[in-house]
């Protein structure tokens, strides 16, 4: 197989693979010891828009974030908003630079960030599903 | 009281961005403890009028003539630290870089507070934080944060002040399946206003303000109200009251009275707004109307508005903005006055009862094209309609300040933030 041809066949399977994680649904997930069992859609855009940091029953939520321009975290604001992340970062960017809410936490991959959560009573962050563990549940599912 | 501790809140916060060469991480939580951040925004501004300098705000001493290209109106980088402290606890510093006429590390910085988060409906801040006056005037310098290329200037343009140094507290509760935000704040600012040939330092204290919203998240509505009074006497009015003291009753019956009415320490004025924003598919309407009033003769009532609309098409927003600002002309009528004698005071009296005038409509078109996630860039066309007695909002070469006309500004902007 010449060069061309192996650089060829790693892109399709680079874009296959992403199609398929985009496919995937994503999971909305806390730590397994959070009261809350479920959310509804207003809580969770309400919660990762900074719109009211809170679960249900009012105790404060951290909300966790994947570092940059993540396939996951553009799929799931697409997912819950409709908006594409550039959107979401000039809305963030207004949250942010006039000090009303405090900076989101980030985490660079979704290993560190199911680890967060899974260490963080009060987190809360989206993963594929595929990702689930039995330390965290599951509180919405987004692209089912 | 916040004058004598804000210095020394600089410092801290400053010793400890020094301290803070990178980021530190929270054993405990595995989170970044203090987080780097910043904008900037890079903006071109060409205007076709020689008379009227187009500026950013009435702060700015320098402005844009037909036939100049400027970078330095609407170019700024700003950064931020923020520093997490405990779960409930952080601290915040903001400083932003950009052109002002009389620069210096106090109105480098935009914000340095410290925040207490009581639990999911209460917080607390204390120390410098940015003015909650009307919709975009907390973040009107974040241009990456807003469609437009700039703010429209016949709301914000008569806006100096960048921060407010005092206290907030913010009651946030979910309310018929929307958000409901209640924020106070109190405390003092001060900022430049600039004519054609002076800068004028103004402070105001006593600021009481709220802040009032509510909305899901494809609408809301925010009504705003503050009223502060003004700390100091600018100089060109306290001169002018000086020497209309010292006419004689013959000349100007009761100047004395009128002096008095020149003064502005004491003064209080009032900030209004009344905002709202309506989000569907890739259609956004934003709208704000804003009133000025003032219990002293040299401030008129200003009204101003704005209505906007923009559409989205993947990474591209078209919008267009129809923006108005109206108030009461000074002319001059005092009764038994002799106007032959006194007509060089008469002018100064009537250009300083006029000096707050607004008086403008603009309709503008604009393009931003998000280039990534972090960066977009702007193409706005401003189209002025000013009218006679109303530039305020521009720098006006001298004389020039009654003459009506019509001006095509251009913004191309490239903002980003990290």
């Amino acid at each position: 197989m010449s060069k061309l041809q192996q650089t060829f066949t790693m892109l399709v399977l680079v874009l296959l693979s992403l199609s398929v994680l985009a496919q995937e649904p994503l999971a909305v997930v806390v730590n397994k010891a959070n009261p809350v069992d479920e959310l509804s859609r207003t809580e969770l855009i309400d919660l990762f828009m900074g719109k009211y940091v809170a679960f249900p029953n009012d105790s404060k939520a951290i909300p966790v974030e994947l570092k940059g321009e993540h396939k996951i975290k553009i799929d799931f604001y697409q997912n819950l908003v409709g908006m594409p992340l550039s959107r979401v970062n000039a809305y963030w960017s207004r949250l942010r630079f006039t000090g009303r809410k405090r900076a989101a936490v980030f985490q660079p991959n979704e290993n560190e960030l199911i680890a967060f959560i899974i260490a963080n009573e009060q987190a809360i962050g989206y993963v594929p599903q595929s990702l689930i563990t039995n330390d965290l549940k599951v509180v919405y599912i987004l692209n089912e | 009281m916040f004058a004598q501790y804000k210095n020394c809140l600089y410092f801290i916060f400053l010793a400890f961005a020094a301290h803070v060469a990178a980021d530190e991480t929270d054993s405990a939580t595995g989170s970044e403890q203090v987080q780097f951040s910043a904008f900037a925004t890079l903006g071109a501004v060409y205007s076709d009028s020689d008379h009227h300098g187009y500026r950013k705000s009435i702060g700015s001493n320098d402005a844009v003539y037909s036939g100049e290209v400027d970078l330095k109106q609407h170019s700024l980088l700003g950064f931020q630290l923020d520093w997490s402290i405990s779960p409930n606890f952080d601290a915040v510093f903001q400083g932003v870089l950009r052109g002002l006429p009389e620069a210096s590390l106090d109105k480098y910085t935009i914000l340095a507070f410290l925040r207490y988060e009581v639990n999911a409906n209460w917080t607390f801040r204390l120390g410098r934080t940015a003015p909650d006056i009307f919709l975009l005037t907390e973040y009107r310098d974040v241009d990456f944060s807003y469609i437009w290329a700039t703010a429209p200037n016949e709301v914000y343009g008569i806006i100096p002040y960048r921060s407010i140094d005092g206290l907030d507290v913010t009651y946030s509760r979910r309310v018929l399946g929307g958000i409901f935000k209640t924020k106070l704040f109190t405390g003092e600012s001060d900022a430049d206003i600039a004519t054609n040939t002076i800068v004028v330092d103004i402070k105001i204290d006593d600021i009481m303000g709220i802040s009032l919203s509510f909305g899901h998240f494809n609408w809301i509505v925010h009504a705003k109200y503050s009223q502060v009074q003004i700390a100091n006497e600018p100089g060109s009015n306290a001169f002018l009251a000086a020497k209309i003291n010292e006419i004689p009753d013959f000349l100007w019956p009761n100047s004395q009275d009128f002096s008095l009415s020149l003064l502005l320490k004491g003064r209080e004025v009032d900030y209004s707004s009344l905002s709202g924003q309506y989000l569907w598919g890739n259609w956004l309407a934003s709208s704000e109307i804003s009133q000025i009033k003032s219990a002293s003769t040299v401030i008129p009532k200003i009204t101003s508005g704005y209505v906007a609309l923009s559409y989205q098409f993947h990474a591209h927003q078209f919008y267009g903005i129809y923006a108005i600002t109206d108030s009461n002309n000074y002319i001059f009528n005092e009764p038994g006055v002799n106007e032959l004698a006194l007509k060089e005071v008469i002018n100064s009296t009537s250009d300083l009862l006029n000096f707050y005038a607004t008086n403008q409509e603009t309709i503008s078109l604009g393009w931003r094209l998000d280039i990534t996630s972090y960066m977009a860039a702007s193409l706005q066309w401003n189209y002025t309609k000013l009218k006679e007695g109303g530039s305020t909002l521009w720098l006006n070469k001298p004389h020039q300040h009654d003459v009506a006309e019509n001006v095509n500004t251009f913004l191309l902007t490239l903002t980003m933030v990290y």
